[in-house]
């Protein structure tokens, strides 16, 4: 990975450069000029900016096919951002862009989608009346996401690829407080920002950690992605001291290190427990929803793990981490998402459950297919969270399940979309997510870490709750009688093409995505036994670790019939008690009360976080520290005291000499003003 | 002619205009006096000029040279080793820079609000600039004590005479903690001087040695380890960093800061956070580390404890505050924590990053405060339970304090980023486990910002006070633009600063490692590599 030879190549810097150009103009003029700007110069910048990184993405990508495996890098270094330090401890960051398969790949999606969502968010933010000062700030905002998700994608080094991984929280924190009159959103949004924070620190920790690395290794410090590989063997034998003798009497330094960005892609990924801010994600608009929560915040998540996978391969106990941590995820997810009466509520669980696969895969370092499964999902959930909000756009915000049904009439395009989407992400033999989940579940069945049948087991078991879940999605929005309030059936119009067109885009990628991925498996299966037909993999090349070596071709198709079995039980299941009316679900919860209310409750996630956060800090912060240290102790024992020790000393004699002192300064002051001015006009 | 005595003698001019001018003010009101607006335009027009004239500094300052530039060296008091000694090097440029900026930028901003005594207040603030470059540009230890302790005089005015309601106790605060800190100070130099006298037989309180005369610079002493304990490094070193403690503040001598910063009025908030605090972290850096490097050494762990504490326990306390002022005053501290956190990493990327940090620093904090007293003044009130929503009536109000309290949080492509990262780096190479808490901070700040902002900003406008406040007018947009853009140039392109601070910071870097060395080498002679000892931490 580290030998290729890169092409310089200024193409690089427009990518970013365009959206954030874009943003900062909506943030002059939303911000400080404030007058009415025309709507169509709105959205032509946004929507042109967007396209145009996306056109400009697809040519980095035809770039890099142009040339020969083992030479796909393009570099563009604009100018050193950060320098510090003479020789051996010299450290300059670049702004330097650098464009691999692994970028390439997710640059493609992220832009892409990203075009599509700001095609999508013209009309949406039309229709969408809830506050309508706000069409300019979104755009803004969602190019300022766009930007900051390129930089990130195309940094050369961690302290730029922090850059972009800051501006994705801060997008993600303005996008989800958009409309910031609600007190609701605005906690969501701080929220979001607190939980992506908690990952920045460990981000930074962890960069801290690293870059003495090379200095180890006789390298000069630095940050850059390659040189923190190629120190990797020095680092494995770097430790730190423990904390008062903690777990032994040293750690070793990579296994801090990965667990510092353990914690940050967490917190990306919403996987426990720094799950909590997920309602941010039901506050956002839907199309800024679609952008953030799984192209961004995953695939940012996804993509610092397979950069730095030398690092995670370089500790295995985080990466089993990783996979348990990910596997928890998925169900949880799943289980929650399962029992919500919130159409919002059930599609960011779902995000949670599906993104916790991720997580699993890469714990068993499979990366590819964490890769690929991250991009499939990102167009799969991007496209349902479109499909999601143009229901409630119809309904006026209504997100209740139990006040929508039968809309598929009503609604025949948006059903469309939805029947693909909905279809694909449970897992329809042939769909891109058959594929990339496919992958994923032979990768933790055929992986060698602690209790890998528990993680199948639960990674298939998911599978079908997650068919559940959707299925029950879909039918209660789209079939069985309608429970529409009557104010608002009058309203119920299908969304306008402009909104259609784009999530028809992102299903028919969302069906046909798994051509890039198909797996060895099945392509031997063919009669062609083409040579080789992950093409995926085969672009990637070099950029990421092998896949592990699978269990084999047979195991591969029985395990793929599995999970095709569960999915098809779990849609079944949801089919019957959902379809013909919802009183056969209403009287299976009954049954288990305890349970629906348990999941209903989202599991009691938050309880522990309030419980053991969330008080002890306002007590300790607020009375021990505010009113008690601080005020008490500081202001007025030791403060007060001297006060009166100063006063005593005074009263005691100094004060001639204090006093003397004191008019001394003002005499010296004037009086030597006047010298030197008398000395520089003699 | 003239041009050249301006630019031979720069850093006296500058130093003197505001001076001179402030006086000449004074002077007319023994001749029946001038208007409000007159002091008002000549102040501004001297603020400027400085600002010029510090545009001219920075244009012709050498990057490529170590030690001092545009030295002046008069003898004032020869017998005492007490000379009129100023220059400039890499590391008081962005601090002298940030003051001639600042300046003129309060005085646009808040001459108009100041209704009691408009003309002592141009008075004060031309005052307190003449001061703050003459302790930046010092190279004489008796001239800075001058210039840092006459710094005080005005800074009692501004809170004392312009202040709220708690003026005269937070002042008083002020008064007893600084006292404190500047008696130690003066002992502590007198002893410098009297060691140096008795080593080299000339007494003196130049830092550096002078142009020409027999004096040698204090830093070129080697003061004893041993001995009676005020005569001893360590004695000393306690001195200077507890005098420089109390001004920065660190924790826990703070305790004067939030009230003064409370109570003063918007431009002594501006004032006091961005430029006074700052001599005290330029107060470590320029006299402390290179006077007693081996005491340093000692005593480094502990302060950077300190610094640590600090940075926590500020960040905490701006959580709990309901004063709008206030969280912003604990931010200061929390910010310096950072600053000081750097110097005492002493590698060159926490020395750069303190460096820029001071500046960028200086610049959120000012902007921060000139925010704080836009609302305040509006809505007459700072309390959070008050505000709320306040983005729908002032967007754009609502887009400065976003941008401006982004930067505190170290958000990158702001200035704040920059000075925090390396600082950072620099600490993680002296210490990770200091600096793995310090990054506690950064988390912390997250907090104690979102929430000002989301309480301040968003949320719905109960109150209907809030709902009629009228957004920012041009006068303001363009000071806070004016603060804006440095913010963001420097997030962006921080390298010109960086050039010019890095070897004058390398070169005191040398000079200090090479005595510690000796120490190391002296106490330990297994130990020869101290660099990868510094490594495995604490």
């Amino acid at each position: 990975m580290v030998s290729e030879t890169p092409t310089p190549d200024t193409l690089l810097r427009w990518i970013p450069l365009l959206p954030f150009a874009a943003a900062l103009l909506h943030g002059i003029s939303s911000g400080i000029v404030r007058r009415a700007v025309p709507r169509w110069l709105v959205w032509g910048l946004s929507c042109s900016a967007a396209v145009l990184a996306f056109a400009l993405s697809l040519l980095g990508f035809f770039r890099l096919l142009a040339r020969g495996e083992g030479e796909r890098v393009l570099v563009d270094t604009a100018y050193t951002w950060i320098g510090a330090g003479i020789g051996d401890s010299r450290l300059a960051v670049d702004l330097g862009l650098r464009l691999d398969p692994l970028a390439a790949v997710l640059l493609l999606v992220v832009t892409g989608i990203a075009a599509l969502v700001h095609v999508h968010a013209v009309a949406y933010l039309e229709a969408d009346t809830r506050d309508d000062r706000g069409y300019q700030r979104c755009f803004g905002y969602l190019d300022l996401l766009l930007g900051s998700m390129c930089v990130l994608l195309l940094a050369d080094n961690l302290a730029l690829c922090f850059l972009g991984w800051e501006g994705v929280a801060i997008g993600g924190w303005l996008l989800a407080g958009f409309w910031y009159g609600d007190r609701e959103h605005v906690r969501g949004g701080a929220e979001l920002f607190v939980a992506s924070r908690i990952g920045d620190v460990a981000f930074l920790v962890g960069t801290g950690l690293l870059f003495t690395a090379p200095l180890a290794a006789g390298l000069p410090a630095s940050l850059l992605f390659a040189d923190l590989e190629a120190s990797l063997p020095a680092l494995e034998s770097l430790v730190l001291p423990a904390p008062l003798g903690l777990l032994g009497e040293s750690w070793r330094r990579v296994d801090v290190i990965a667990l510092c960005f353990l914690v940050a892609v967490c917190s990306r990924l919403a996987q426990l427990p720094l799950s909590f801010w997920l309602r941010a994600a039901e506050g956002t608009p839907a199309p800024a929803a679609a952008l953030l929560l799984t192209p961004s915040l995953a695939g940012s998540g996804v993509y610092l793990v397979c950069r730095l996978a030398f690092l995670f391969q370089a500790a295995p106990a985080v990466q089993a981490a990783l996979a348990w941590i990910g596997a928890l995820g998925a169900l949880v997810g799943a289980l929650v998402a399962a029992a919500q009466q919130d159409a919002r509520r059930v599609l960011v669980f779902s995000a949670m459950s599906q993104q916790g696969y991720l997580l699993l895969a890469l714990g068993c370092g499979a990366f590819v297919a964490a890769l690929f499964h991250v991009v499939v999902l990102a167009v799969a959930l991007a496209a349902l969270f479109l499909i999601v909000g143009s229901v409630l756009l119809a309904l006026q915000q209504e997100s209740r399940l139990d006040r929508m049904g039968d809309l598929g009439r009503r609604l025949p395009g948006t059903h469309a979309a939805a029947v693909l989407v909905v279809g694909v992400l449970i897992g329809v033999p042939g769909g891109s997510v058959f594929f990339s989940r496919g992958s994923v579940l032979t990768a933790s069945f055929g992986s060698e870490l602690l209790g890998r049948d528990w993680l199948y087991g639960i990674a298939l078991f998911t599978t079908a709750l997650t068919a559940f879940g959707l299925g029950r999605l879909h039918l209660l929005i789209f079939s069985g009688g309608s429970r529409v309030p009557f104010v608002l059936r009058e309203g119920v119009r299908d969304a306008p093409p402009l909104m259609l067109w784009p999530v028809y885009g992102l299903a028919i990628f969302a069906v046909f995505g798994g051509l890039f991925g198909i797996p060895q498996s099945f392509a031997n299966l063919g009669s062609g036994q083409l040579e080789a037909s992950h093409s995926l993999a085969n672009f990637l090349g070099a950029a990421l670790p092998p896949a592990p070596r699978g269990p084999g071709d047979a195991v591969e198709l029985w395990l793929a019939v599995y999970a095709t079995l569960a999915a098809a039980g779990g849609f079944a299941a949801a089919a019957a008690l959902y379809r013909g009316s919802p009183q056969t679900a209403a009287r299976l919860a009954e049954a288990v009360p305890s349970l629906q209310r348990m999941l209903a409750a989202r599991l009691h996630l938050d309880v522990p976080l309030e419980h053991l956060v969330v008080r002890p800090w306002v007590f300790v912060v607020e009375r021990v520290l505010g009113s008690g240290l601080e005020r008490r102790v500081l202001g007025e024992w030791l403060v007060g005291g001297a006060a009166r020790l100063l006063y005593a000393g005074v009263q005691a004699g100094l004060r001639r000499l204090h006093a003397g002192l004191a008019h001394g300064y003002v005499f010296f002051m004037i009086a030597g003003t006047v010298a030197v001015i008398g000395y520089l006009l003699r | 002619m003239l041009l050249d005595l301006v630019t031979d003698h720069l850093i006296t001019w500058m130093i003197l205009v505001p001076g001179v001018s402030a006086l000449a003010l004074l002077t007319t009101e023994a001749f029946g006096g001038l208007p409000r607006l007159a002091w008002r335009v000549v102040g501004l027009a001297s603020a400027t000029a400085n600002l010029a004239l510090g545009v001219l500094l920075y244009a012709t300052f050498d990057p490529t040279r170590t030690g001092f530039q545009r030295v002046d060296y008069v003898p004032w008091i020869p017998d005492y080793g007490i000379h009129y000694y100023v220059g400039v090097d890499g590391i008081s440029l962005p601090l002298v820079l940030l003051t001639v900026f600042l300046v003129p930028i309060v005085l646009v901003a808040c001459s108009r609000q100041i209704e009691h005594a408009p003309r002592a207040f141009v008075f004060v603030a031309l005052l307190l600039e003449s001061y703050l470059l003459g302790a930046f540009t010092s190279l004489n230890l008796f001239q800075f004590y001058l210039y840092a302790e006459g710094l005080l005089v005005p800074t009692y005015l501004m809170i004392g005479v312009w202040g709220a309601a708690g003026r005269i106790q937070a002042s008083l605060k002020l008064f007893v903690l600084t006292a404190l800190g500047s008696v130690l100070l003066l002992l502590a130099m007198l002893t410098v001087a009297q060691l140096g006298y008795l080593q080299t037989g000339v007494l003196t309180f130049d830092l550096v040695t002078p142009p020409w005369g027999p004096a040698r610079g204090l830093v070129e002493l080697e003061l004893p380890m041993e001995g009676p304990w005020w005569q001893t490094q360590h004695g000393l070193f306690a001195a200077f960093a507890l005098a420089f403690a109390i001004k920065v503040p660190l924790v826990p001598f703070h305790a004067w800061l939030p009230d003064a910063q409370v109570e003063a009025p918007t431009a002594g908030s501006v004032l006091v956070a961005a430029l006074l605090l700052e001599i005290g972290a330029y107060g470590f850096l320029r006299f402390a580390l290179p006077l007693f490097p081996e005491a340093a050494l000692l005593w480094t762990p502990g302060i950077l404890t300190l610094c640590v504490v600090g940075i926590v326990y500020g960040s905490l306390l701006a959580c709990a505050q309901t004063d709008l002022k206030r969280i912003v005053a604990y931010t200061a501290i929390v910010q310096l924590g950072f600053a000081v956190l750097g110097i005492f990493a002493q590698n060159l990327q926490g020395l750069n990053g303190s460096v820029l940090q001071l500046a960028s620093h200086g610049l959120a904090i000012g902007g921060l405060f000139l925010l704080v007293g836009m609302l305040d003044a509006r809505r007459g009130t700072r309390e959070l339970a008050a505000l709320g929503g306040i983005a729908r009536a002032m967007p754009s109000y609502a887009f400065f304090l976003v941008l401006v309290a982004l930067s505190g949080v170290g958000v990158p492509f702001l200035a704040g980023f920059v000075g925090e990262f390396l600082i950072l780096l620099g600490a993680f190479r002296a210490s990770p486990w200091h600096a793995s808490f310090a990054t506690l901070g950064f988390l912390l700040a997250a907090l104690y910002t979102i929430r000002m902002l989301s309480r301040v900003l968003f949320g719905p406008a109960e109150d209907t006070e809030n709902r009629k406040l009228i957004d920012l007018d041009w006068r303001e947009k363009g000071v806070l633009i004016a603060i804006c853009l440095p913010l963001v140039g420097i997030g962006l392109y921080p390298s010109p600063l960086l050039r010019r601070i890095e070897p004058s910071v390398s070169d005191l870097l040398q000079q200090i490692e090479i005595r510690q060395q000796r120490v190391l080498l002296r106490e330990e002679p297994a130990v020869p590599e101290a660099a990868p000892a510094a490594e495995q931490g604490p």
